[in-house]
C-alpha cells in the first residue's frame, strides 16, 4: 500500500540561524499523507507546525535556514527538485491558503485578475477562457454575486469573502494537495463554520488531499480524519481523529484537552499545563515535554523518546505510553 | 418595568440606552452606529460576559464604559454616579476604580519601561504613597504569579503569558473595583490561556473584583461568566444567566452562534443551521431588526419594526418579536449541554 501515500516526510529538520544562535524550529519530523485524506496538524505557537507546512513548498528557503530530511511528493524529493520543476508543482499541484487573507492578496489588483494570474502561470489559456474559469471558481467557493465581485478589490470584501477568494485561487489549477495554514483563525465562528463546510465540500469535489494546520482542537474535531500533535518541533502523537479524542496517549495531548474551556461542562477551574512552550533556541535535553510533565522520570530527562506505534495506527512519542 | 436596569445597591455599573455614533470620514453625513441603545447593569462581584462577532461593538462599548470615549447618547453610571454629571477631578478619581486588560500584551506595554516601572506608572500618576509602592509592586507580582526577581527586566524578555500577567498586575495596581477584560486571553495558546483564566478567577476573589469579560470564544465566556450578553451589530440581542443562554436561548442569533461553535468531539460532527451572508454593512443597517437579513424566521414585521430588549422572567431578556415562540434548536450532535 506504499503507493497510496501522496506525500511522505522523512526526518525533516529545519533550523534558522538568528543572532548567532540556532533556532531549531522542526526537529526530525516524519509523517505521511494518504491520497484523499484530510490530515490535521495541531500545536501551540512555536511548535513548528507552520514551518513544517511552509517547508513542503520550500517557502522557508533562505540563506539563514538549514533544512534536512526528505519530502517525497509522489515519490520525488521536493528538496532535490530544480527550481523549474518546483515551480510547476507550487501553486498548481500543491497549493496553499494562509491565515490572514488580507495580507495574502494584492490590494491593488482586482480579485478576478489575481485568480486568473494563477491560471495563466500554469496553463496556456486565452483571456476569455481564464475569465470563465475564474467565474466558475468563484461560484464554487460560494462567493455571493460572483459575476460582479470579480471586479472588486480585496478591501471591498469581508474577511470571510477574502478567504473564499484565497480558496478559489488555490483551487484554480485543480491541485492534488491543498495546504491550509490556520485558514479560519482570523474569522468569526459563524464564518469559520461556513469556511470549514466549504473546504469539506470542495475536498470531495476536487478529490484532493488536504493538510490543515490549526491550534484549535475544535477545528480538528470538525474536519480532520487523522491528527498529528506537534510539540517543540517534534511529533508527539499521530492517530486517527476519533482515536485521539477517545484515547489520547501522550501526556501533552491529554493535558491539552483539559485546558480547553468547553461549552458542555462547567468546571470551577481548568486543568493547566505549568510552564511554557519550549523556546526553540533553547530546547531541553531528552523528551521536550519533560519539564512540564507530571510523569517525567530520569529517563525522560536524558533520552528522546522515539515515535512508536502503541496500537495499530496510533503513534506516540513517550517512554511511558501504553494502550 | 421590572427588567430595566435600576440603581439598586448591588449594581456597580448601570448603562442606560448607551449609544456611540461615529461620523463617516468622507463627510457624507452618514452615522456609523457602533453601539446603539444598550442598557444593562453589572452587579457587584459578578463576571458579566459579553460575546459577539467582530464588528458588533463589544470593544467600543468597553471604551465607552471606561470613559475612554464619550457617549453619543444615553448614560453610564458607576456606583450611582453618572459620568456626564461629574467634574474632571472626580472623573480622574473614578478612573482608579475601573481598569482594562487588552487582548494583545505586546501592544499594551511600553517596551522601554522595566516591569517595575510599568506597574508603578499608574501609581505615580495617581500619587500613590511613594514609600508603599515597592511593597505593593512585590505583592502584585506574587498575586499574578510573576517571579519577583524579574522586576528589572524588560517586556521583550517575557513570554506571551507572562506579559499578560504583567498587564493584569498593572491594571490591579490601583485596587480597582471593576476590571474590563477585552479579549484578554484570546491571543494566548490554550495551555497558557487556561493558566490566565484560573488566575483571573483567583484574583477576583482576592481583590473583590467585578469583571466585564469580552470574548468571541464561547467556551471561555461560559467558563468565566455568571451572566452573558450576546451582542450583534451594536445591540444587545439577548442577556441571561450563563446556563440559560446555553440551554434556553430565545434569540435566533444566539442559536446560530451556538450552532456555529466547533464540535467538542469528532463523533459529534453534525448537520447544522449555518448562517448565510455576513454581518450587515455598518453604514447601511437594515430597517427593523438588525438580524432580519440573516434570520430564517424574519417576516414583514421584523423588516419594518425594530424589536426592543424585553424581559422574559427572572434574568432573561431578548430582543426579538417572536422570542419564546420560535422552534429554536441547536443541534449539539448528541452531547448533553
Amino acid at each position: 500500500m506504499e503507493n497510496n501515500k501522496i506525500l511522505e516526510i522523512n526526518n525533516l529538520s529545519v533550523e534558522f540561524l538568528s543572532d548567532g544562535s540556532v533556532v531549531r524550529a522542526v526537529n526530525g519530523v516524519s509523517f505521511s499523507l494518504k491520497k484523499g485524506e484530510t490530515l490535521g496538524i495541531v500545536g501551540e505557537s512555536g511548535s513548528g507546525k507552520s514551518v513544517t507546512l511552509n517547508t513542503i513548498l520550500r517557502l522557508t528557503e533562505s540563506p539563514s535556514a538549514v533544512m534536512r530530511g526528505e519530502i517525497l511528493y509522489n515519490g520525488r524529493d521536493i528538496f532535490r527538485m530544480r527550481k523549474s520543476e518546483l515551480f510547476k508543482i507550487r501553486g498548481k499541484e500543491i497549493t496553499m491558503i494562509f491565515q490572514e487573507p488580507m495580507t495574502s492578496l494584492n490590494p491593488v489588483l482586482k480579485i478576478g485578475g489575481q485568480i486568473a494570474e494563477t491560471i495563466y502561470l500554469h496553463e496556456h489559456v486565452g483571456k476569455e477562457e481564464a475569465n470563465n474559469r475564474v467565474l466558475e471558481l468563484l461560484k464554487q467557493v460560494e462567493l455571493p454575486n460572483a459575476g460582479k465581485r470579480m471586479d472588486d478589490y480585496p478591501h471591498q470584501l469581508s474577511g470571510g469573502m477574502r478567504q473564499r477568494v484565497m480558496i478559489a485561487m488555490a483551487l484554480a489549477c485543480k491541485p492534488q494537495i491543498l495546504l491550509a495554514d490556520e485558514p479560519t483563525t482570523a474569522l468569526d465562528v459563524t464564518i469559520q463554520a461556513q469556511i470549514l463546510a466549504l473546504l469539506r465540500k470542495l475536498k470531495r469535489e476536487y478529490d484532493m488531499s488536504m493538510i490543515l494546520v490549526t491550534h484549535d482542537m475544535g477545528v480538528i474535531a470538525e474536519i480532520a480524519e487523522r491528527v498529528i500533535v506537534f510539540y517543540g518541533g517534534c511529533v508527539a502523537e499521530d492517530a486517527p481523529t476519533l482515536e485521539l479524542f477517545n484515547n489520547p496517549l501522550h501526556p501533552y495531548t491529554r493535558k491539552l484537552f483539559g485546558c480547553i474551556p468547553r461549552i458542555d461542562t462547567q468546571p470551577n477551574r481548568l486543568s493547566v499545563i505549568e510552564g511554557n512552550v519550549p523556546d526553540p533556541a533553547r530546547l531541553p535535553e531528552g523528551c521536550l515535554f519533560h519539564p512540564r510533565c507530571d510523569r517525567a522520570a530520569g529517563r525522560c530527562r536524558k533520552e528522546v523518546p522515539p515515535l512508536s506505534e502503541i496500537s495499530p495506527g496510533h503513534f506516540a512519542a513517550c517512554h511511558f505510553s501504553v494502550h | 418595568m421590572k427588567n430595566m436596569p435600576g440603581d439598586s445597591a448591588e449594581d456597580i455599573l448601570t448603562l442606560r440606552n448607551v449609544c456611540k455614533y461615529y461620523k463617516d470620514r468622507k463627510g457624507s453625513g452618514h452615522l456609523l452606529k457602533a453601539v446603539d441603545g444598550v442598557s444593562f447593569s453589572v452587579r457587584r462581584g459578578e463576571t458579566f460576559g459579553l460575546v459577539g462577532e467582530s464588528g458588533c461593538g463589544k470593544s467600543t462599548l468597553s471604551r465607552v464604559i471606561l470613559q475612554l470615549e464619550p457617549v453619543s447618547g444615553g448614560s453610564v453610571a458607576f456606583e450611582g454616579r453618572d459620568f456626564a454629571r461629574i467634574g474632571r477631578r472626580e472623573l480622574r478619581a473614578m478612573r482608579k476604580e475601573m481598569q482594562i486588560v487588552f487582548q494583545d500584551p505586546y501592544d499594551s506595554i511600553d517596551p522601554r519601561m522595566t516591569l517595575e516601572q510599568a506597574v508603578e506608572e499608574p501609581m505615580a500618576i495617581h500619587r500613590y504613597d511613594r514609600s508603599l509602592r515597592k511593597t505593593r509592586i512585590k505583592k502584585l507580582f506574587e498575586d499574578v504569579g510573576l517571579p519577583v526577581n524579574m522586576l528589572n527586566r524588560y517586556p521583550h524578555q517575557l513570554s506571551g503569558g507572562q506579559r499578560q500577567r504583567l498587564c493584569i498586575a498593572r491594571s490591579l495596581a490601583l485596587s480597582p473595583k471593576l476590571l474590563v477584560c477585552d479579549e484578554a486571553v484570546s491571543a494566548l495558546d490554550v495551555s497558557i490561556q487556561a493558566q490566565i483564566l484560573n488566575l483571573m478567577c483567583d484574583l477576583k476573589e482576592e481583590h473583590n473584583l467585578t469583571y466585564i469579560f469580552i470574548s468571541h470564544n464561547l467556551g471561555v465566556i461560559k467558563f468565566i461568566s455568571d451572566r452573558i450578553a450576546v451582542m450583534y451589530f451594536g445591540k444587545i440581542v439577548e442577556l441571561a444567566s450563563r446556563n440559560e443562554i446555553f440551554t434556553h436561548y430565545l434569540h435566533p442569533y444566539t442559536c446560530a452562534l451556538l450552532s456555529a461553535a466547533p464540535v467538542l468531539h469528532p463523533s459529534m460532527r453534525r448537520e447544522r443551521m449555518l448562517l448565510t451572508g455576513d454581518v450587515p454593512n455598518l453604514y447601511n443597517p437594515p430597517a427593523g431588526c438588525v438580524f432580519c437579513d440573516r434570520c430564517v424566521y424574519a417576516d414583514s414585521r421584523c423588516r419594518s419594526e425594530a424589536p426592543v430588549l424585553r424581559g422574559y422572567g427572572e434574568d432573561r431578556q431578548a430582543a426579538c418579536h417572536y422570542a419564546g415562540e420560535l422552534p429554536l434548536k441547536v443541534n449539539w450532535g448528541g452531547a448533553p449541554c
